[in-house]
């Protein structure tokens, strides 16, 4: 298949610095020797609890924060291979128009103070692709069309605008430069149910049309479920498994997915669980991994090897089948839940 | 089951003024909660189900007031009418976190962060307590144990910010058991936190609720959290309640178009997937909510000229179903 996006063992090492004389008193691995891929046209969902380094991935690609090591390469649309890491100003500005974002927050990634007009035009005349102020207005007008706004209100300001439809106004933005992937970082937390599956719905049918590839950033499962093809698992800075959705949600092999898939409430009663699933203690402090497996004071399945020893991302798939990762030592030797017994017989 | 009624929410209506207008948040509620249940208040923001939970306890802000509506509390065969009672009473403290007790979304804010999580529980039971003999400090260790917190003897003299936020809804938990209340109301309990630790927060009030015997009242937007744990269920949009039902039966019989319409618009975590069905529209500006049935303006079995008129009335669907919609409403006709 055809990649747009590799990354290589990616780091980003924050330094913990204390007091007037600036002393460094510790790291916090916020990503650690992290490696995947993205696809053309396909949604790579990268989920994970608070702290679990998704978000500094994302600014990492677009190089919003420098990455302490690794290598990321792009494939532009001529199918050249660009390493990421090594452009200079004016060839990054060139990239982010191939790589663009879209917020958590509609409410603050929108400046209050420029009309729509200009939040989705500003792109398009940094980069002099309109030629003249009708034909930057036509294009403008296209956008809004794109994700089902009114054209007619290209020259309000954001305030007079809903969440749901503020996050519209972000994805314009966004592909306002035909980009080809697209980080979108937590883009319907924000949001009431009902106008979520709107954004999602949208963010569907825009892949299709300009065939796009996503890295969608999210906690929540259900929606992981609903929105991509590839799902990478993360825990403190690293990631735990990777594979299609289905394998994930049918054949999990990695003990903090199947802590995930248990711990998620389902909006279906008959589902529910005997008890819900308990793991127990706190998602550790990255700035103070525990050693081994991150995951080994939480496991339930964790013995004397886990403490020490870090265990590598492999592929555990049969050749047949699409690559499956697993960063755990005793995967084989686990039978893992996808459901725990249900609480009440059928009313 | 026999059915003792804890809590009466009658007509309720709780306005906001303000300079732009006024908002009715709650606009003429009705509800009841038994004994021993879990209810569950589902809806999305700015339906109104904080200001049901604010009313319910009377701390509301100080622009905020209940019009009209009565709220009774029955305990031991004695009924109290909450609306009654103004807000600094001494009946009405003695009502507040004694009887009914709340635990909010945020606990980092909920928490006073100059005392430690000891004496602020250690505070509630000095205000409640009986028998001046009780040892505060005794029963607020004893509350953090229960709870399942890790050495509670040491916890218990921590600062707010020396704890996860897992921790701290644990601790939240306690205070606000701390009295042994018979109802507890729980405003989005664990939107703040992750996964893993919703799992435990949950799990917790559902065992409290079963040790303790006592009411919860969980105010939710996420459909997973109620079909997980409530026992009943009630739909809120603008102010009013749409439909009230069983879970199973909200779950697999959903009445009102609005029911349905969020049903449809989840992704689940399990079965086959199918594509979500949005709302459309968005939820209207609360200084201007719709004549008639507030969701009219989004509902696809929106009837021109009743719906945005009237407003619709109770239609008993079951014992424990009902709805406030003109489309059921003429199917009842109908079968008459």
């Amino acid at each position: 298949m055809d990649r747009i996006l590799e990354v290589e063992n990616l780091k980003k090492y924050y330094q913990r610095i204390k007091g007037f004389s600036r002393k460094v008193i510790g790291t916090v691995k916020a990503v650690d020797s992290l490696s995947f891929s993205i696809n053309k046209k396909e949604t790579l969902a990268l989920v994970g609890e608070s702290g679990c380094g998704k978000t500094t991935i994302g600014r990492c690609i677009v190089r919003a924060v420098e990455p302490t090591d690794g290598k990321m390469s792009f494939f532009d649309s001529a199918g050249e291979k660009k390493d990421l890491l090594s452009l200079d100003f004016e060839q990054l500005k060139l990239i982010r128009r191939d790589i663009r974002m879209i917020f958590q927050d509609p409410f603050a990634s929108l400046n209050p103070r420029m009309t729509l007009m200009n939040i989705i035009g500003e792109p398009l005349k940094i980069h002099r692709i309109t030629k003249s102020s009708a034909e930057l207005k036509d294009r403008v007008a296209e956008l809004l069309k794109m994700v089902h706004l009114d054209p007619d209100y290209m020259n309000r300001y954001p305030h007079a605008f809903s969440g749901g439809q503020r996050q519209r106004i972000a994805i314009a933005r966004a592909l306002a430069l035909e980009p080809s992937l697209v980080i979108a970082d937590e883009p319907v937390s924000a949001l009431d149910v009902s106008v979520q599956a709107q954004i999602l719905n949208l963010m569907k049918e825009l892949q299709e049309k300009t065939n796009l590839a996503y890295l969608f950033i999210a906690h929540n499962l259900a929606v992981v479920r609903y929105q991509s093809d590839r799902i990478a698992v993360m825990y403190v800075g690293k990631i735990v498994e990777l594979s299609d959705k289905n394998q994930i949600f049918n054949r999990p092999q990695h003990p903090y997915t199947e802590t995930l898939l248990l711990a998620s409430p389902n909006p279906n009663p008959h589902e529910r669980h005997d008890k819900l699933h308990q793991v127990k203690g706190d998602i550790p402090d990255p700035a103070n991994r525990p050693t081994g497996c991150a995951f080994h004071p939480r496991c339930s399945y964790a013995q004397e090897k886990c403490k020490h020893e870090t265990p590598h991302l492999i592929d555990v798939s049969d050749e047949k089948t699409e690559p499956h990762l697993v960063a755990c030592h005793y995967w084989d030797e686990l039978n893992l839940l996808t459901k725990l017994p249900t609480r009440h017989p059928e009313a | 089951m026999d059915k003792n009624t804890v809590l009466e929410i009658s007509d309720l209506h709780t306005h906001f003024k303000s300079k732009e207008g006024t908002v009715r948040a709650v606009d003429g509620l009705s509800l009841s909660l038994y004994e021993d249940e879990v209810l569950g208040i589902v809806g999305e923001s700015g339906c109104g189900k904080s200001v049901t939970a604010q009313s319910i306890l009377n701390i509301l802000p100080k622009n905020g007031k209940i019009v009209s509506g009565q709220i009774t509390y029955f305990n031991k065969g004695q009924s109290q009418e909450i609306t009654s009672l103004l807000p600094e009473s001494k009946e009405m403290r003695s009502i507040r976190g004694k009887e009914i007790s709340m635990i909010f979304q945020e606990p980092m804010t909920s928490f006073s962060p100059v005392h430690t999580i000891g004496n602020q529980i250690v505070e509630v039971v000095e205000l409640h307590r009986d028998d001046a003999t009780i040892d505060a400090r005794a029963q607020a260790i004893n509350m953090l144990e229960l709870t399942g917190m890790p050495n509670a003897s040491e916890i218990i003299d921590a600062y707010p910010h020396n704890l996860s936020g897992g921790m701290r809804q644990r601790a939240m938990i306690a205070m606000a058991l701390s009295c042994h209340p018979k109802i507890l109301i729980a405003d989005e309990p664990t939107t703040a936190v992750d996964v893993t630790i919703q799992a435990q927060v949950l799990s917790l009030m559902l065992d409290m609720r079963n040790e303790l015997n006592m009411s919860v009242i969980i105010i939710t937007h996420d459909l997973g959290v109620v079909a997980e744990t409530t026992d009943r269920v009630a739909v809120m949009y603008l102010g009013k309640v749409m439909e009230i039902a069983t879970v199973y039966e909200l779950f697999d019989s959903p009445k009102h178009p609005y029911t349905q319409a969020l049903i449809n618009s989840v992704p689940k975590t399990s079965g086959e997937i199918t594509k979500l069905v949005p709302i459309t529209g968005t939820v209207p500006n609360p200084y201007n909510i719709p004549a008639g049935c507030p969701f009219h303006t989004r509902c696809p079995d929106f009837i021109p000229g009743v719906c945005d008129e009237e407003s619709p009335i109770k239609t008993n669907i079951s014992a424990d179903h009902q709805v406030w919609c003109f489309k059921h409403a003429d199917e009842k006709k109908q079968e008459n």
